[in-house]
């Protein structure tokens, strides 16, 4: 390591005002953004994990015409859990949780800019879900479908609590996902290392920035449109009630602005995450930066103007679905743009076929096929025979798993060795990589065949004369590979996490400053924050060399005058060095608000008014104290 | 480039960098979280008032405006001292006046609500008689949460500087309330000409 990286001669007071305080109260207040993002990646996987198995039970009673499995309850309950699981509890969390631990090291610097923010972000996140699940406890699990559709889902139609779990927990999730979105557009746009121009950040913090944008406006329409349904619901007001003036179909509105624009929200970073592993396994820098930052934002943009693209056989005016039609189908010019720039990346370079690479290879093949039957959809006759069809179904399974999990795949298997320090088995990947890929298609592409031969979804078993029985057996017994694959790739996780190859910095060539920090990286990523002139910082100059200038602001970050968390603030656009801030080091604040709100939620969902209340002014008192009192600022 | 921005440290902190620190980026993003919501509960109103003939529907009156109208001048004069005092901090400038401006504001603030209270009684308003009312709630209700939030946060900034003087802390936290306060200010005008105005005019 260079200079800037070495350690001071006498008391390392960074390394002090980094660490954790160690037993459970350490780990209750722990603020870094990688411990806490580490929490979000194991909690994400936790609900993929519960999300998979709903969906294999599902599959289970559908391999086999009138079959008893399950119930037609059971099923209802297991559609809306699987889906709403999927969405809001994994592809959105797993996302923001692989940018919360990376950006910061990629961008060169120590933390998040709100590190109470990130760890309430956490709390609540897990409460939410938790809150969500307990319904199984309850026997009122949710069964209105992962949409929620009114007036199925108001008073008149679903008296049972099972809906309310369904509002309260997805919306402390979605504050959760709003909190992580905030966070990571300041920290894209003032914490980047000195010297990193706007046009030289990674890709991936493009697609991030976007992403966190699209939440901004996107998620708060649905957070809306919950409370006024909760409102409907515990209060009698008429929002969605057409007997006194409400529209269900505002529901459907307020739920798909937020909706479509959510697809893209998963979609984006699982983009970005390819932008990442392509130039490095390519051994090429990527072909055409600008035009991917800027097809990035284009789809942020338009995936605002395509949400009636999901209401088509609503009845809504003609000249309105003409707009939407014609709006959905421009999205597949800038998707196509960042396709075509990673083939002619991998086609300019060498590429080393590595388990990464296979995932976003096979990433390319399914999300292309999901963007073809997407086009389809977009055409509004089309749409009218598809509609509620298994092949929406297969059609968004090729979207989502190849949009946002095998990105994800990859993601693991290229950053785990930064976050262990252990390399993954290599040949245990290829197999698992084949048995996903095979599996996942074997899933899901004769769902389309089922769908174009009439086979509506959401139904829990089927007579046997319809014909639709071999493609659905063949497609549980895909599930049977696909899982068999997701399982080898979570064992190859956990063995290497003890007894895999130690990994050194620098495993692959990397080309970000990720790879400048060590495996593990440090709780304050970098002793000397380095200065950047270009893209690929790691592969200008090999090795690694940054500036270094005793005695400025880089010695002062080095080895801080106070036991204090700094980190440098950069100008948006040309990243000037503009000052020095101090970061919280612990808090309890984030865990006490988190739970004073949850005491909120039970007692609007139990009806107990006094307790509901009682959480809402704990939770009052709590944001005085959090702004109050910052521990290293008395 | 500042170098020393770090623990207990007394001197305020000049404009060009608490102008556009990062709380107030964070509450730039809030508020933008905020006029999404705002927007979406604009759309319900106006996409809801599309099915009805007459608005408000019957037995409702049209909003009586006297008290909507003294209430809306108290909260924008309420901005006033609040700007005194964000700029001040912005400018780094100490001044034993501003507990006192502070004090005000929240005054103004508290009877901005109590009158709109005796409006919503005066008007009867009644969320669960049929959609009309339900709107008025979610709009009005979205404002007013947002209202004693601020209000909260500038009685926090009224205690800190009261107790410490104007350090970079207090500066970064006069400037976040003043911003949410400026928010609170305006999404009332928004708020309140749909629910007063528009049943006159559509």
């Amino acid at each position: 390591m260079t200079a800037l990286q070495d350690p001071p001669a006498t008391e390392d007071r960074l390394a002090a005002s980094w660490a954790t305080q160690p037993g459970a109260a350490g780990w209750f207040t722990a603020l870094n953004h990688k411990q806490v993002a580490q929490r979000f990646l194991v909690t994400a996987f936790v609900f993929f994990g519960l999300g998979g198995i709903q969906s294999v039970l599902m599959r289970w009673q559908l391999g086999s015409a009138e079959s008893t499995f399950l119930d037609a309850q059971t099923y209802n309950e297991l559609f809306t859990m699987h889906g709403t699981t999927m969405m809001f509890l994994f592809a959105v969390p797993v996302g923001e949780a692989f940018a919360m631990y990376f950006l910061p090291l990629m961008l060169g610097t120590r933390d998040l800019p709100f590190p109470r923010l990130t760890a309430f972000g956490w709390y609540i996140y897990v409460l939410g879900g938790v809150f969500l699940y307990s319904s199984f406890l309850f026997g009122q699990v949710p069964d209105g479908g992962w949409f929620a559709y009114t007036p199925l889902t108001g008073p008149e139609y679903s008296p049972s609590s099972s809906i309310d779990f369904w509002l309260l927990g997805v919306t402390f999730v979605e504050i959760a996902t709003i909190a992580g979105a905030i966070e990571l557009v300041v920290l894209i746009l003032r914490y980047r290392a000195p010297g990193m121009k706007i046009s030289q950040m990674p890709l991936l913090a493009w697609n991030v920035l976007v992403t966190g944008i699209a939440v901004i406006f996107a998620f708060p329409p649905l957070v809306v449109a919950s409370v006024l349904l909760e409102l409907d619901r515990k209060i009698g007001t008429h929002f969605y009630d057409p007997a006194a003036g409400g529209e269900s179909l505002l529901w459907q509105h307020l739920f798909w602005f937020f909706g479509h624009p959510e697809v893209y929200i998963i979609l984006l970073p699982g983009l970005g995450i390819v932008s990442t592993i392509v130039p490095v396994f390519a051994r090429s820098r990527i072909v055409g930066y600008s035009l991917i930052a800027v097809s990035t934002v284009a789809i942020g943009i338009l995936s605002f103007g395509v949400w009636v693209h999901h209401m088509f056989t609503t009845g809504i005016p003609q000249l309105g679905l003409a707009f939407f039609s014609v709006a959905s189908l421009f999205i597949p010019i800038p998707s196509a743009i960042q396709i075509s720039a990673w083939i002619a990346t991998i086609w300019q370079g060498r590429a080393v076929w590595k388990t990464p690479m296979m995932y976003v290879v096979g990433f390319i093949v399914i999300f292309v096929l999901g963007g073809v039957t997407g086009v389809m959809v977009a055409s509004v006759p089309f749409d009218t025979q598809a509609h509620d069809s298994y092949f929406v179904v297969a059609h968004f399974h090729y979207v989502l798993i190849g949009g946002i999990l095998f990105p994800v795949l990859a993601a693991i298997h290229f950053w785990m060795p930064k976050i262990s320090g252990r390399m993954l088995d290599e040949r245990l990947g290829t197999i698992a990589f084949w048995l996903t890929f095979i599996g996942f298609n074997v899933t899901f592409f004769p769902l389309h065949i089922t769908g174009l031969q009439g086979m509506p979804r959401r139904v829990y078993t089927y007579a046997e004369s319809t014909g639709w029985e071999l493609t659905q057996a063949i497609a549980t017994w895909g599930t049977v590979v696909l899982t068999l694959g997701l399982l080898m790739t979570l064992g190859n996780v956990v063995h290497s996490a003890r007894y895999g190859e130690r990994a050194g910095a620098d495993p692959w060539g990397g080309e970000t400053l990720d790879w400048y920090a060590t495996s593990p990286p440090p709780a304050y990523n970098f002793r000397g924050i380095p200065e950047i002139a270009s893209r690929s910082p790691l592969w200008d100059t090999r090795p690694f060399r940054p500036r270094y200038d005793p005695a400025t602001w880089q010695d002062e970050l080095r080895e801080p005058r106070a036991p204090v968390r700094q980190v440098v603030l950069t100008s948006v656009l040309d990243a000037v060095p503009e000052e020095l801030v101090t970061l919280p080091q612990k808090s309890w604040w984030p865990l006490v608000m988190a739970v004073a709100l949850t005491v909120a939620l039970i007692g609007t969902m139990i009806d107990v008014y006094p307790l509901a209340l009682t959480g809402v002014l704990a939770a009052v008192v709590t944001g005085v104290a959090w702004i109050w009192d910052r521990q290293d600022q008395r | 480039m500042r170098t020393s921005g770090h623990t207990g440290e007394a001197a305020p902190r000049p404009a060009p960098h608490i102008a556009r620190g990062t709380g107030w980026w964070g509450m730039l993003l809030l508020q933008l979280v905020l006029v999404s919501m705002l927007a979406a509960l604009l759309f319900s109103y106006f996409y809801l008032r599309d099915g009805f003939d007459t608005w408000p529907p019957a037995p409702a009156p049209a909003p009586a405006l006297g008290l909507t109208a003294v209430a809306t001048g108290l909260l924008v004069l309420s901005a006033v001292p609040v700007a005194a005092v964000h700029l001040a901090a912005r400018a780094g400038r100490g001044d034993g006046r501003f507990p006192a401006a502070l004090a005000a504001a929240l005054a103004l603030g508290v009877a901005f609500l109590a009158v709109q209270f005796a409006d919503y009684s005066a008007n009867d308003v009644d969320p669960q008689r049929d959609v009309y009312g339900s709107l008025f709630l979610a709009l009005a209700g979205f404002h007013h949460v947002n209202a004693v939030l601020a209000l909260l946060g500038l009685g926090v900034v009224l205690l800190r500087v009261r107790s410490g003087g104007m350090r970079p802390r207090e500066q970064e936290m006069v400037v976040t309330a003043a911003h949410y306060w400026y928010f609170v200010v305006w999404s009332w005008i928004v708020v309140a000409a749909t629910l007063y105005l528009i049943p006159r005019f559509w």
